[in-house]
């Protein structure tokens, strides 16, 4: 287990620095950071980290019962996630009130692109064959992500078990059913080839009719309704296979997703009828080779091709041809590397790297086929003086989109994003790390902002955010005196933030109700503080633990002092967020419960009542029972409540959310 | 451990001391102005504000406070009848694909009337009334004909491309096909429907996407082109009701219009002004009445014989500002109504 988290984080460090791990560090770490053996099996937290950064496990993603990674960065402190509801719903996170697009999501290290809409729907990504995700705010945690992962201010890193070589056979098959109508299958096999490759395969499907029973108080019922119109079909396989050279790693993955859905759409007020459809077609394949060069010179490769196809249909709208079908296919390819140059201790080093990308749109909504090249570039450093930790680096993009119909004039952005972080353990023998960090980030606008027909503004400038983040961390083991093993676990930071974000890129009506356009108007102002504590104990075969996440954010809107919202807190932004989890297992069995609070927030810019969307408590509880049929197979079966409390609500206006509903997933495993 | 535990209570506490708004309190409905909030789309906050004279203080959330039920989204017109000496009036609330009959005085749902073609919505954009008849425009390119009395939906007429807007003069009812829908191509013409029979007299070509419509008292009927928000520029038109032409096009740029006593009363949305157009002379006034160029979203007008009424829909995404002025353009006194605030009904 250990070894395995070790992957997790240091996975380049891991594999490509083999012995130099062994040698004595002790006199260029502080004591505490030398000496301390970190249980990361029961960590959430990175607390030798510069910038706030959050570790969802492979068991901790399992006791949130949480199918996809949206649901559960939801025990993120500062992650506000946005979940339209239904299966297969658009879910995309803010942090600390910064849109999705100031995220990164990295899979296996290399980011992933999306430059139509500019994020990444974060319920494409199943938690099934995670080895784990890790959150960080102002530099992603890889150690071997290109340079673009380094230009959004935060970045979710998934880290998959597919990537990672299996030590013999392996084979795990999971059902999972909810009764919100709605199953997953999927199964991942990895198998050892020779004495140094790897093979793998994960597939999975998602099916159902999505439909679910909810309460809208506000049609003047206390009635049951059924979200109709939410049928899904969705079938992904992903291709996994490398080796392991003299002085490193190389490896490919390939990835299709196919996935026919009905889109539930709004809940309109006395009118049922909702008859629309989407359809994608994925397509990536990535390679991936990393190496040491020398005894201290590392790199890290990457190229990658993409095709994205999107199909909407309304087969009910009202122009002349009575249905409106739009279509939308990127394609993109790009490539690039990463230089590490190790220096005396682990984790210290100077890099360096540089990527390209090519991106081009052909859609039925747009009037011409834009095309987009971006660079990445990144120096950086990180490096241990005395207690102090210096992390830095300045990360340069540029980006050139081709003429359109609309814009005949090149268009192109170049922006500098400076990082800084200090982290401090201040004492001696207490795992105790002070931080501190500040990022230039930017948010670049994507095609739709861009070029879209009648919406899109090509005169838009990048969105820009100053990131400041002032905390405190601290983990500690107390270890028992009879076993190793056994002890009990502490962590807790406390980070304090100030952003604060200009042109902001926002859709609002201009000529009229009809016409809507991509502007820059906007301008917001964010404090807050996120806390996150956790205690787990480990003694024998029992483990028990409970942590909570907790998060203040005031972020209010200074655009226009002459605007009846000026001063409000902008949407979809509760001034209080909570999460609550507590977990208990014992020889094979285990039980989970967890609650999520999410505070009052308004679906507009103004904070009135008509406006204001309530606040929720989500809690789920959860059961599960591990048997060993032989020494290799294992079979597992867990339930779970979902909504316990059967609340009715609504994290976006109008996308109301089931109530009580349960879950059954069966788990065999071969290994 | 123990200040962990401390920590967190505090933190929960914190957490539940959150303030909620005040749900605003109901009114009476008398001796005041009732103002019709479009709201947004998806929204499900279409909202009937009410003003009172005696108070002279605003309250928002009319008919939900009343009929313990939302309006629905996106309600995009009214128009007032009188039946059996009761006031109502007829909302036709777009995206919701109702028309909704409301009692002026209590604030009391009369009927809701759903308009749909089998499954899909027709959505009603506007309405406009006779003695016996209730007529909504759908976007579905349909005239819904109700029957005032019994409010039962009696017919529907096919029209052109997304009809937005009505009127009706000497027994025909005008109806401005937009073809928004279609846009680049958008419809241009203008269906007349003879009022006695509901049957399709003529069809008039326009101008591309025509919307509001007003008719005035000299056999002229006046609708307005948006054009295509390039090259094809805004217009007035002037339709000679007797013979279903067009005999005037004039390039200007009318947002929110009304008819008064003779006269259509305008924002001009270039000069940002209310200006007057005389129908018995078919002259404008070259005077500008009131100055809006403080307004950021001149949304609607409504003359009566004392006052002029405005909307500032305030961006469409913030509360409306509603101002009074005297007939004479002297500003009176303004109160706030809710999202992009279109209509209004005065209760005397």
């Amino acid at each position: 287990m250990q070894i395995r988290l070790q992957i997790l984080f240091f996975l380049f460090s891991c594999i490509a620095l083999g012995q130099s791990f062994g040698q004595d560090t002790s006199k260029t770490l502080p004591v505490v950071v030398a000496n301390k053996p970190i249980r990361m099996d029961v960590s959430h937290t990175d607390i030798y980290s510069a910038s706030p950064t959050f570790i969802l496990s492979q068991e901790r993603l399992a006791s949130l019962g949480a199918l996809d990674i949206g649901e559960a960065l939801r025990f993120v402190p500062g992650v506000q996630l946005k979940d339209f509801g239904g299966v297969g719903g658009l879910k995309t996170v803010s942090y600390r009130s910064l849109g999705s697009s100031h995220t990164a999501v990295l899979l296996d290290d290399n980011v992933q692109l999306n430059n139509q809409t500019g994020s990444i729907n974060l319920s494409s990504f199943e938690t099934f064959g995670l080895n784990g995700v890790i959150f960080s705010s102002g530099q992603p945690a890889s150690n071997i992500a290109l340079p673009s992962a380094y230009l959004p201010a935060n970045s979710i890193a998934l880290s998959s078990q597919l990537v990672n070589p299996p030590t013999s056979f392996s084979f795990k098959y999971r059902q999972n059913m909810a009764t919100v109508n709605a199953f997953e299958s999927a199964a991942i096999m990895q198998l050892p080839i020779g004495g140094d490759g790897f093979i793998g395969a994960q597939v999975f499907s998602k099916y159902g009719s999505g439909a679910y029973d909810y309460k809208y108080p506000l049609l003047g019922d206390d009635q049951k309704h059924t979200r109709m119109n939410s049928r899904i079909l969705n079938h992904k396989i992903r291709i996994a296979g490398g080796t392991y050279l003299k002085h490193g790693k190389i490896f490919g993955t390939f990835f299709y997703n196919e996935n026919n859905q009905q889109l539930p759409g709004a809940v309109i007020l006395y009118n049922p009828s909702n008859d629309q459809t989407l359809y994608n077609q994925d397509y990536r394949g990535d390679v991936n080779w990393m190496g040491k060069i020398t005894k201290n010179w590392m790199f890290a490769l990457n190229g990658f091709g993409q095709s994205n196809q999107t199909v909407y249909n309304d087969p009910t709208f009202l122009n002349s041809a009575g249905f409106l079908n739009a279509t939308y296919k990127q394609e993109a390819w790009g490539s690039g590397f990463i230089l590490n140059r190790l220096l005396k201790a682990p984790k210290e080093k100077v890099f360096a790297g540089f990527d390209i990308k090519s991106t081009k749109l052909m859609s039925s909504e747009f009037n011409s086929d834009p095309r987009r090249l971006q660079t990445a570039s990144v120096i950086g450093v990180k490096k241990w003086i005395k207690r102090f930790r210096i992390e830095a680096n300045l990360a340069h993009q540029y980006i050139a989109d081709q003429p359109t119909n609309q814009d005949s004039t090149n268009k192109s952005y170049s922006k500098l994003s400076p990082y800084l972080a200090i982290a401090c353990l201040p004492f001696k023998n207490q795992p105790i790390n002070v931080r501190a960090f500040y990022k230039h980030a930017f948010r670049m606008p994507s095609f739709n902002d861009l070029y879209y027909n009648y919406i899109g503004n090509s005169q838009l400038k990048p969105e820009n955010a100053h990131i400041t983040n002032l905390g405190i961390s601290y983990a500690n083991w107390f270890q028992s005196s009879d076993n190793e093993n056994n002890g009990l676990k502490i962590e807790a930071t406390v980070d304090g933030y100030y952003n604060e974000v200009s042109n902001k890129i926002v859709a609002i009506p201009t000529k009229d109700l009809f016409n809507w356009s991509m502007q820059n108007i906007g301008k917001t102002e964010a404090f807050g503080v996120d806390i996150s504590l956790m205690v787990q104990r480990v003694k024998g075969k029992w483990k028990y633990g409970a942590s909570t996440q907790q998060s203040i954010n005031k972020t209010v809107d200074i655009t226009d002092v002459n605007s009846p919202s000026y001063g409000h807190q902008i949407p979809y932004t509760p001034a209080y967020n909570a999460s609550y989890s507590g977990n208990v297992s014992y020889k094979g069995y285990q039980f989970d419960a967890n609650l999520v609070y999410t505070g009052g927030r308004y679906s507009l810019n103004e904070n009135i009542y008509s406006n204001f969307l309530n606040p929720f408590i989500d809690i789920n509880l959860g059961v599960q029972k591990e048997f060993r049929i032989t020494k290799s197979w294992k079979f597992a079966v867990n339930g779970k409540v979902m909504n316990l409390l059967n609340n009715n609500y609504e994290v976006i206006k109008s996308f109301p959310m089931p109530g009580r509903y349960y879950q059954l997933s069966l788990k065999i495993t071969f290994k | 451990m123990k200040n962990l535990i401390y920590l967190l209570s505090l933190l929960v506490l914190v957490g539940c001391k959150k303030p909620e708004p005040e749900e605003p309190t109901p009114g009476d409905f008398e001796n005041g102005i009732l103002v019709l909030n479009e709201g947004l789309y998806q929204q499900n906050n279409a909202s009937i504000s009410f003003y009172s004279n005696e108070t002279q203080t605003a309250s928002q959330q009319a008919f939900l406070n009343v009929n313990g039920r939302g309006l629905g989204d996106t309600a995009n017109d009214l128009e007032v009848f009188q039946q059996n000496g009761n006031t109502f009036f007829v909302v036709a609330v777009d995206v919701s694909s109702q028309l909704e009959v409301i009692s002026a005085t209590t604030m009391v749902s009369i009927k809701q009337i759903p308009l749909f073609d089998g499954m899909t919505a027709r959505q009603p954009r506007a309405v406009a009334v006779t003695a016996d008849k209730i007529y909504a425009c759908n976007f579905d390119g349909t005239v819904s004909v109700i029957n005032i009395s019994t409010l039962e939906e009696t017919k529907t007429i096919d029209v052109g491309e997304n009809p937005d807007g009505m009127t009706i003069i000497n027994n025909k009812l005008y109806v401005a096909n937009s073809g928004g829908l279609n846009a680049p191509d958008y419809d241009s013409t203008i269906t007349v429907i003879d009022t006695q029979a509901d049957t399709v007299l003529t069809t008039i070509t326009a101008k591309i996407n025509c919307r509001s419509m007003l008719s005035g008292v000299n056999n002229d009927v006046y609708v307005l082109s948006s054009g295509d928000y390039a090259s094809v520029g805004p217009a007035m038109l002037r339709i000679d009701a007797a013979a279903d032409t067009v005999i005037e096009e004039i390039a200007i740029n009318i947002g929110p219009w009304t008819y008064n006593e003779g006269w259509i009363y305008y924002v001009d949305l270039d000069l940002n002004g209310v200006y007057r157009y005389n129908t018995l002379s078919s002259t404008f006034e070259n005077a500008q009445l009131i100055d809006c160029s403080t307004f950021l979203t001149p949304y609607a007008i409504q003359v009566t014989d004392a006052n002029i009424y405005l909307s500032d829909a305030n961006n469409y995404v913030n509360s409306s500002t509603i101002r009074c002025y005297s007939s004479a353009g002297g500003f009176q006194y303004e109160f706030t109504a809710a999202l992009n605030a279109k209509e209004f009904v005065f209760n005397d």
